[in-house]
C-alpha cells in the first residue's frame, strides 16, 4: 500500500514541475521588439504632463549595417506626449511606434524647470514604482527651458545624447566638482531624510533647440546648438527654490565630501596666478555638543598638485611650498564658508545635511533644535572649518622659465 | 556455441577432423596439415590461417618434428606417451598445454593456437603461436599532450598489459583475465595493485564483470554500460583512456583498470567528476600552470554548458542586465533576424552539431570542401543575409571551442546534451529557468556514484585534503596521500621527503 502511495507521489511530483511551464514566456521580449528609452523628460503641461522620450534607433548606431562609418540618419527619435499622468504616456507610446517602450536602460531623467518649481514628488512615484528602470540613472533639471528641448538636441562625439548627458555629468562631477551627480534613488532618499534637502545639476540648451534637432547640427565642427551643465538647483522639499553658481557648488561638494578633483587659483606676491589642483580630497564631519548645543566640525584633507605657474615664482624651496599649502588651506576653508553662508542666507535650505548629521548623532538634540529654531537652524548653527593640504608634486619643472626668456 | 560443442576429443584423427569441419562449416581458413613420422606415428596439425605466426610454425614446430631423431623417439611408444615426449623433448616452443576437452580445443583453435593431434590418443597439444596483424604501439589519438609519453594502447590485449607492466614493475600488480561474450569470447583483464586497491572494490568489479551475460563484447564501451552504477545519466561514471600513463596513474591511486581485447580504450573505476578535468600532462608540467589550466577547463566547461542558455535568457528576459551600449549593439544586430532568440540559438546549436558530426564521418579528402561550406555559408552568409545575428555566431563558436578544452570526450558529450536542456529552460523562463536546470543537474550529480564512490567527491562530500589534486594540483612533494575516496589499503604515497636544492 505504502509503495503504491509512493509511486503515486513519484508520478505526481514531475507533473507539478510541468505547471511551472504555465508561467513561462509571459515576460519574454525580443530585443527587436523593444524601444529602448534612454532619456525621459518631464515637463509641466496645462493639464498634466508633457512627457518626452528619447528612444535609440539601434540600426543607426551599429557599425555592422553601415559599413563601419557609424551609421546614417539620426541616432535617436524623440516622442512627445501630453498626458494626464506619466504612466499614460507609456500606453500611448504604441499609437505612434511599432515597438513597446522599455525603461530598463534610462540613463538620464530631465525635469523641466517649471515642473521642478511646482514640485516633483508625486511625479517620481511612477518611475520609482515601476520594476523596469534601474535606479542608477542621473536626474537633472532643464535650466531656463523645457526637458523636451534638452532631449531634442543632437550631440557630436557621443552619438546618443542621453549617453552624452550621462557621461558628461559623471566626468564633470569627478574632474571639476562643479556639478553634482545625483541618481534618482539618491534624490528620493534626500527628500525623505530629516534635515537634508536635495540638489540637482542644471542643464542648459545653448542655441536654438529646433536647429539642434536636425542632423546638420552634428555635421559642423562647432555645432549650432549645444547642451551644457550650468549651476546647481537647490530644492526645498520637492520644489526648486533657486540656483547656485560654480563657486558655491565647489564649496558645497567640499562640505559634503564629494570632491574628487578640483582646481583653484590665487595670486602670488606679484599678482600673477598660481593654479593648484586637488587630486584627492576627503572631508570628515563630526558633530560635537558644546554646552548642549550641537557644533559641526568639518575637516578637509587634500592632496594637491601645482599645475600652472604664471609668474616667475621659485618653487624650489620647502618654505615656498609650505606657504602655497597654507594659502590653499585658507582658500578651501573660505570656499566652504562662502557656500554654507551664501546658501543659508539666500535660500535657508539645509542641502548639506547638517540636520541629518545631528539627527544621527542624537535624535533628541535634533528634535530640540527643530523646536527651538524651526527651519532657521542653519543660520545660527556653529560650524568649524579646518583644512590640511599637502602639495605632492609640482610637475616636471621646478621654477618657471619665465625669468630666463631672452630679452 | 558452447551448447553445440560438448564432450571429449576422440582418439581417432578422422573422427575429430570430421566433427571439426561440421562445426566450423567448412570454413576455408581452417588449415589441416597431415604428417607421418616413421612407420607408426600419424600426426595432424590444425590452425586458423591468419591468427598464427606462420613463420614460427615452419621454422620451429615443423622443423623439429621432421628432424630425423623424432621418428626414432616416437617409434616404440604407445600413443599417450607420444604426447608427453613431444611436449618435453621435441617441440621447441614455450607455451604448450594438453587439451582433452572438445570445447576447450575449439576455443583454443579460434584464439590463435596451433593444435596438434596424434592418432590413437584422445589428447591434443595446444601450441601458443599467436601472430596476427597488429597496428602496433602508436601515438594516442584521443588525449594528446605536449609533454609526456607519446605511446598509446593498441588493439592487442597483451601489448596493452605489457605497456602497463612496463610502467609499474611491482610484484603486487596483479592481472586477472576472463572471457566475456558467449559468441565473441572476448578476453577482459583487470589490473590492480593488490596491496593498494580496496579488496571489496576488486571483488565488486569482478562480480559485475562476471554477471555480464551477452553474446558479444566488441569494445570497452559495452563493458562500461553493463557495469556502470546508473544507466540513466548523461555523465560518464567510468573513466576511459588510451594512454598507458593515465591508466598506470589510476592504478597507483588504487583504482582498477579493465582492459578489453580488441580496443585501445581501457576503463578505470571508480571515477569521480573532477578526474574528467585532469589531463595526464598536468602531472608532467609545473604545478602552477597545471592548476591554472584546471581552472580554465572548469571555466570552459561552464561556458560550453551555459553560454547559449545565458545569452537567450538575458536577451529575452533580462535586458536591464546588459550594459546600455552592448544592448543597443545587440538590438542592432537583431534588427533583421526573423526568429526569436530561442529559435535562433537552437538552430545554430543544431547546425553546429550537424557540422561536427559530419566532420567526424567525412572522408578526409572532401573534408576541406565541407569546412568551407560550413564556415562560409553557415557563419558569414547567414549573418550577411540577416537570418542570424553575429553575436549568436560568436556565442556558438565560443561554446564549440570550449567543449574541446575538456580532456575527456565523455564529459563534453554530457555538456552538449545538458546544454540543449538548459537552452530550452532559458527560452521558457529566463535565468529562473537556468537556475531550475542547474538545481536539477546538481541534484543529479550528487546522487551519482561510481562503484560506491560519491561522484562529486572531494567536493561533496567535502574532503579538504583531497583538493590538493582535484581542482588544484599541488607540487609533487605535497601530494603525500592518495585520494581518500578510493578507500585504499595504503593511503600514503610518499614520506615527508627532503627536497633537493636546499
Amino acid at each position: 500500500m505504502t509503495s503504491r502511495i509512493k509511486r503515486a507521489v513519484a508520478v505526481c511530483l514531475p507533473l507539478l514541475l510541468v505547471s511551472l511551464l504555465l508561467s513561462g514566456c509571459w515576460e519574454r521580449k525580443e530585443l527587436n521588439e523593444l524601444a529602448f528609452v534612454l532619456a525621459l523628460g518631464l515637463d509641466k503641461a496645462e493639464n498634466g504632463y508633457n512627457v518626452t522620450m528619447q528612444v535609440v534607433i539601434p540600426s543607426s548606431i551599429s557599425s555592422q549595417n553601415a559599413g563601419g562609418t557609424g551609421g546614417s540618419g539620426v541616432p535617436v527619435v524623440v516622442y512627445n506626449f501630453t498626458v494626464p499622468t506619466v504612466y499614460e504616456s507609456l500606453r500611448k507610446f504604441n499609437l505612434i511606434s511599432s515597438r513597446s517602450p522599455y525603461l530598463g536602460h534610462i540613463r538620464v531623467l530631465v525635469i523641466g524647470e517649471e515642473l521642478a518649481r511646482e514640485g516633483v514628488g508625486e511625479t517620481l512615484d511612477v518611475i520609482k514604482r515601476s520594476r523596469e528602470p534601474r535606479m542608477d540613472f542621473y536626474v537633472m533639471v532643464a535650466r531656463k527651458t523645457t526637458a523636451e528641448n534638452v532631449l531634442k538636441v543632437l550631440t557630436p562625439l557621443d552619438r546618443l545624447p542621453a549617453t552624452k548627458l550621462f557621461s558628461s555629468l559623471d566626468k564633470s562631477y569627478r574632474i571639476s566638482s562643479k556639478t553634482v551627480a545625483v541618481t534618482l534613488d539618491q534624490f528620493i532618499e534626500d527628500l525623505l531624510l530629516q534635515g537634508e534637502s536635495p540638489v540637482l545639476t542644471g542643464v542648459e540648451v545653448e542655441g536654438d533647440p529646433e536647429a539642434g534637432s536636425e542632423k546638420s547640427n552634428v555635421e559642423q565642427t562647432d555645432p549650432r546648438t549645444k547642451l551644457h551643465y550650468e549651476s546647481v538647483a537647490v530644492f526645498r522639499k520637492d520644489k526648486l527654490v533657486g540656483w547656485i553658481d560654480d563657486n558655491l557648488t565647489v564649496g558645497f561638494n567640499y562640505v559634503t565630501d564629494n570632491v574628487t578633483k578640483n582646481t583653484g587659483h590665487f595670486k602670488d606676491e606679484t599678482g600673477s596666478l598660481i593654479i593648484i589642483e586637488a587630486l584627492t580630497s576627503a572631508t570628515s564631519r563630526k558633530v560635537k555638543f558644546i554646552d548642549g548645543e550641537p557644533h559641526i566640525f568639518l575637516s578637509v584633507e587634500t592632496l594637491s598638485n601645482v599645475e600652472e605657474v604664471e609668474g616667475a615664482d621659485k618653487l624650489d624651496t620647502e618654505a615656498k611650498i609650505r606657504s602655497l599649502e597654507e594659502k590653499t588651506e585658507a582658500r578651501t576653508v573660505k570656499r566652504m564658508k562662502d557656500a554654507v553662508e551664501g546658501i543659508s542666507k539666500q535660500f535657508n535650505v539645509d542641502i548639506f545635511g547638517f540636520g541629518q548629521s545631528i539627527y544621527r548623532k542624537s535624535p533628541k538634540a535634533w528634535q530640540r533644535l527643530k523646536e527651538q529654531k524651526g527651519e532657521d537652524y542653519l543660520r545660527t548653527l556653529p560650524i568649524h572649518y579646518e583644512a590640511s593640504v599637502t602639495i605632492n608634486r609640482i610637475g616636471t619643472i621646478d621654477n618657471s622659465f619665465l625669468d630666463e626668456i631672452k630679452e | 556455441m558452447k551448447s553445440t560443442v560438448e564432450g571429449k576429443l576422440s582418439s581417432r584423427l578422422e573422427v575429430n577432423h570430421e566433427q571439426l569441419y561440421k562445426l566450423l562449416g567448412e570454413s576455408t581458413d581452417l588449415v589441416r596439415k597431415q604428417l607421418k613420422l616413421g612407420e607408426h606415428t600419424e600426426l595432424a596439425i590444425f590452425y586458423i590461417d591468419g591468427l598464427i605466426d606462420n613463420q614460427l610454425l615452419h621454422n620451429s614446430i615443423l622443423y623439429s618434428l621432421q628432424e630425423g631423431r623424432t621418428s626414432a623417439l616416437l617409434e616404440e611408444q604407445d600413443p599417450d606417451k607420444k604426447i608427453e615426449i613431444l611436449t618435453s623433448r621435441v617441440l621447441m616452443a614455450g607455451d604448450l598445454t594438453v587439451v582433452q576437452d572438445y570445447a576447450q580445443f575449439v576455443h583454443d583453435l579460434l584464439s590463435g593456437n596451433v593444435m596438434l593431434m596424434v592418432e590413437g590418443t584422445d589428447s591434443a597439444l595446444r601450441i601458443g603461436l599467436p601472430g596476427w596483424e597488429d597496428r602496433g604501439v602508436s601515438e594516442p589519438s584521443s588525449q594528446s599532450v605536449v609533454r609526456g609519453p607519446m605511446e598509446g594502447f593498441s588493439e592487442n590485449l597483451r601489448t596493452n598489459t605489457a605497456l602497463i607492466r612496463r610502467k609499474i614493475k611491482d610484484s603486487q600488480l596483479w592481472l586477472e583475465t576472463m572471457q566475456i561474450g558467449r559468441v565473441t569470447q572476448t578476453s577482459v583483464s583487470i589490473m590492480y595493485l593488490s596491496h593498494i586497491a580496496n579488496k571489496e572494490l576488486v571483488q565488486e568489479v569482478k562480480r559485475r564483470l562476471n554477471s555480464i551475460d551477452t553474446d558479444s563484447i566488441l569494445e570497452s564501451g559495452y563493458i562500461e554500460e553493463f557495469i556502470q552504477d546508473k544507466v540513466a545519466t548523461p555523465f560518464p561514471t567510468i573513466y576511459n583512456s588510451d594512454r598507458p600513463d593515465t591508466i598506470a596513474a589510476g592504478i597507483l591511486e588504487g583504482k582498477v583498470a579493465i582492459l578489453v581485447d580488441g580496443t585501445p580504450f581501457v576503463l578505470l573505476a571508480p571515477t569521480v567528476f573532477v578526474s574528467f578535468f585532469q589531463s595526464a600532462e598536468d602531472y608532467y608540467q609545473r604545478a602552477d600552470i597545471s592548476t591554472l589550466l584546471r581552472f580554465i577547463r572548469f571555466l570552459a566547461f561552464f561556458i560550453t554548458l551555459f553560454a547559449p542558455a545565458f545569452y537567450v535568457a538575458i536577451t529575452t528576459y533580462h535586458q536591464e542586465m546588459i550594459p546600455t551600449n552592448l544592448v543597443i549593439s545587440l538590438a542592432a544586430q537583431r534588427e533583421t533576424v526573423p526568429f526569436p532568440t530561442f529559435v535562433e540559438a537552437l538552430m545554430m546549436e543544431l547546425t553546429y552539431e550537424i557540422l561536427r558530426e559530419a566532420g567526424v564521418r567525412i572522408p578526409k579528402n572532401v573534408g576541406q570542401a565541407v569546412s568551407i561550406v560550413g564556415t562560409l555559408v553557415i557563419g558569414q552568409a547567414a549573418v550577411a543575409a540577416g537570418f542570424i545575428s553575429s553575436a549568436m555566431v560568436i556565442i556558438v563558436s565560443i561554446t564549440a571551442i570550449s567543449s574541446f578544452v575538456i580532456p575527456e570526450a565523455g564529459m563534453s558529450i554530457a555538456a552538449r546534451i545538458i546544454r540543449f536542456f538548459l537552452i530550452a529552460l532559458a527560452g521558457f523562463m529566463g535565468l529562473y529557468g537556468i537556475l531550475c536546470g542547474v538545481f536539477l543537474v546538481v541534484l543529479h550529480l550528487v546522487s551519482l556514484r561510481s562503484f560506491g564512490v560519491p561522484y562529486m567527491s572531494p567536493l561533496g562530500p567535502f574532503r579538504p585534503t583531497d583538493l590538493k589534486d582535484s581542482i588544484f594540483r599541488f607540487p609533487w612533494p605535497f601530494l603525500r596521500t592518495r585520494p581518500q575516496e578510493n578507500r585504499t589499503q595504503n593511503l600514503h604515497r610518499q614520506n615527508r621527503s627532503k627536497r633537493g636544492g636546499s
